[in-house]
């Protein structure tokens, strides 16, 4: 039995790495280099022509549910949005090649994260095969060139475990905290607004709305509203009242995105199955606002 | 449905290719393995990326903006890549297809070595099969020699995740494959017998790659030759030219000066014709929190 197991669980993680995660020196060169990963321009006003906010959010959408259905890590789909959000930073492109560009930068951000990485093939067929592999693997060399090889984005799931090892919180909510903060930094790429936001005022934020959401039910922090955004603040050396506004979006797209799931549940003509994909990260329902 | 979708799981690309076939041996292992909760997320991950095709018309597979242009992405394509091509050409003041500096005073100055003089690591190899052998050290061509055309990128199967890397210098890692043909045979083989590859060859002393002679300084020059690694698997096959690893930079300019010339403000209003294309990752732009 043992060794069966063994042999099953072929995605291997690395153990987490104290070395890594309480070196502050770590934390500090993740925040000295974050920028530079930062898409260059709002592109809807001077790049794209024929893109609309609206359709970011639709091939956000679609690339958040093929992550979720494939189970991918979860770095992988704000990963490919940054490199979505850099490409169109730099390169005018038509709205019929952007579904293909969002499977490219998927399939390039799971080659980067995980040990089993999506492949062209499947991410295909999730386009309705209105792509073709081979299509696929050559504008992987347009991206990879436009992104000028530079993959190893910072995303804000970097930030988090910085973060959350500050915090005075029993050791036992971390889990969820983490799980809330996650969700909450996958429903921030789905929207233009964070863009350009640098990913440690993403988390930090994700992490701040994700204890505010959880005190509501539970006594989850042994501090509040005001002292918990100064000691954020203080972590990531992010701007207090930069901090709050960007706290305050984060909940008014998930306050947006819950309501968009209760309309799709009012809505008789989906079937139960189909509810379970759509596009609102399952652990937001949980949410009580 | 899965029957139909089989084919597709069986052709990965890539880093696919070389793991073991899981799907049938995962589904047995399902059942044995259910009591193991440590694995049972391992062993969800697995079956949806591998068991049962899940693609089976899920609410994620679809077009969202309608029917592609094939021959018009085809055509985007070649602009792109010719871009990427240019882009490196200026970069590195050297014709990639040609494999040529390019003539009159630029931002670099080559300079021909012995490619004797370099480390085995830089120089040109030519696979053969498994095998991947050193070309022998040619003779010194006059002039720019016999190239052949730059072939269409898309002849190539741009997997990137095979053997050899994709390098930045598309244009030229797409020549075509009159290659070996053309090759004088004796080069590939006087040199070295079939060495599995990637082994350096046996006249080469173990540590050549360390203890070679002091390379000529600049970062510049490292990375051109690099880059000429890269695009080795093209260059060799056009013997009559001389190589890119016969030539290294040097820099003419100091560096900051060099720097300012490339940056682009914003990666909006790129100078010249090219709209902000590949300005976007130029520069990192420190931004205020």
């Amino acid at each position: 039995m043992e060794l069966l197991c063994c042999e099953v669980d072929r995605v291997r993680r690395a153990v987490p790495d104290a070395n890594l995660l309480y070196d502050d020196r770590v934390l500090q060169n993740l925040l000295t280099i974050e920028e530079r990963y930062l898409p260059q321009c709002s592109y809807f006003k001077c790049v794209q022509k024929d893109i609309q906010p609206y359709m970011r959010r639709m091939v956000a959408t679609w690339m958040l549910e093929v992550c979720e259905e494939q189970k991918c890590e979860e770095e992988v789909f704000p990963l490919a949005m940054n490199y979505l959000d850099r490409f169109l930073a730099g390169v005018p492109t038509p709205k019929t090649h952007l579904q293909l560009l969002g499977a490219v930068c998927m399939f390039l951000a799971s080659k980067l994260k995980e040990t089993i990485p999506l492949t062209a093939e499947k991410l295909c067929i999730y386009t309705d095969n209105s792509i073709k592999p081979q299509e696929l693997l050559e504008w992987e060399l347009v991206v990879l060139g436009k992104l000028k090889w530079n993959l190893a984005a910072v995303t804000p799931h970097d930030f988090i475990e910085h973060i959350l090892r500050k915090l005075p919180q029993p050791s036992e909510k971390l889990p969820l905290i983490r799980k809330h903060a996650q969700t909450f930094i996958a429903l921030c790429a789905t929207d233009f607004k964070f863009a350009m936001y640098p990913p440690s005022m993403i988390a930090t934020g994700s992490v701040g709305a994700a204890i505010c959401g959880l005190q509501q039910d539970d006594d989850v922090s042994s501090l509040t509203g005001d002292a918990l955004v100064d000691l954020l603040a203080k972590i990531t050396n992010t701007d207090v009242d930069c901090l709050k506004a960007c706290q305050e979006q984060i909940e008014v797209v998930l306050l947006n995105s819950l309501q968009q799931f209760r309309q799709d549940q009012g809505d008789g003509s989906k079937s139960e199955d189909e509810l379970d994909q759509a596009s609102t990260p399952t652990d937001v329902r949980d949410i009580d606002l | 449905m899965p029957a139909r979708l089989e084919p597709a799981e069986r052709a990965r690309t890539g880093t696919e290719g070389a793991r073991p076939p899981a799907g049938r041996h995962s589904e047995r292992d399902a059942r044995a393995v259910h009591r193991s909760t440590a694995s049972a997320s391992a062993m969800e991950r697995l079956v949806s990326r591998r068991t049962f095709p899940p693609l089976v018309r899920s609410s994620a597979c679809r077009s969202l903006f309608g029917p592609v242009d094939h021959e018009e992405l085809s055509r985007e394509l070649q602009m792109r890549l010719a871009e990427l091509t240019a882009e490196d050409q200026r970069r590195w003041d050297y014709n990639f297809q040609q494999d040529m500096p390019l003539p009159g005073p630029g931002r670099l100055q080559w300079t021909e070595v012995d490619s004797e003089s370099v480390p085995a690591f830089y120089r040109e190899t030519v696979q053969v099969g498994r095998c991947r052998l050193l070309l022998a050290p040619r003779p010194r061509p006059d002039g720019a020699g016999a190239s052949p055309p730059p072939g269409p990128p898309a002849e190539e199967p741009l997997d990137g995740l095979g053997e050899a890397p994709a390098s930045p210098s598309s244009g030229s890692a797409a020549a075509p494959a009159p290659a070996p043909a053309a090759a004088p045979p004796e080069s590939a083989e006087q040199e070295a017998g079939p060495p599995p590859r990637n082994q350096e060859p046996l006249a080469e002393p173990p540590h050549s790659g360390v203890s070679g002679r002091p390379a000529p300084g600049t970062a510049a020059t490292s990375a051109a030759a690099a880059t000429s690694a890269a695009a080795g698997g093209a260059a060799i096959k056009k013997l009559p030219g001389p190589l890119i690893s016969d030539f290294f930079a040097k820099r003419k300019r100091p560096a900051p000066e060099a720097k300012s010339s490339n940056e682009v403000p914003a990666g909006c209003t790129a100078p010249g014709g090219a709209p902000a294309v590949g300005s976007a990752e130029q520069t990192p732009r420190k931004r205020l929190r």
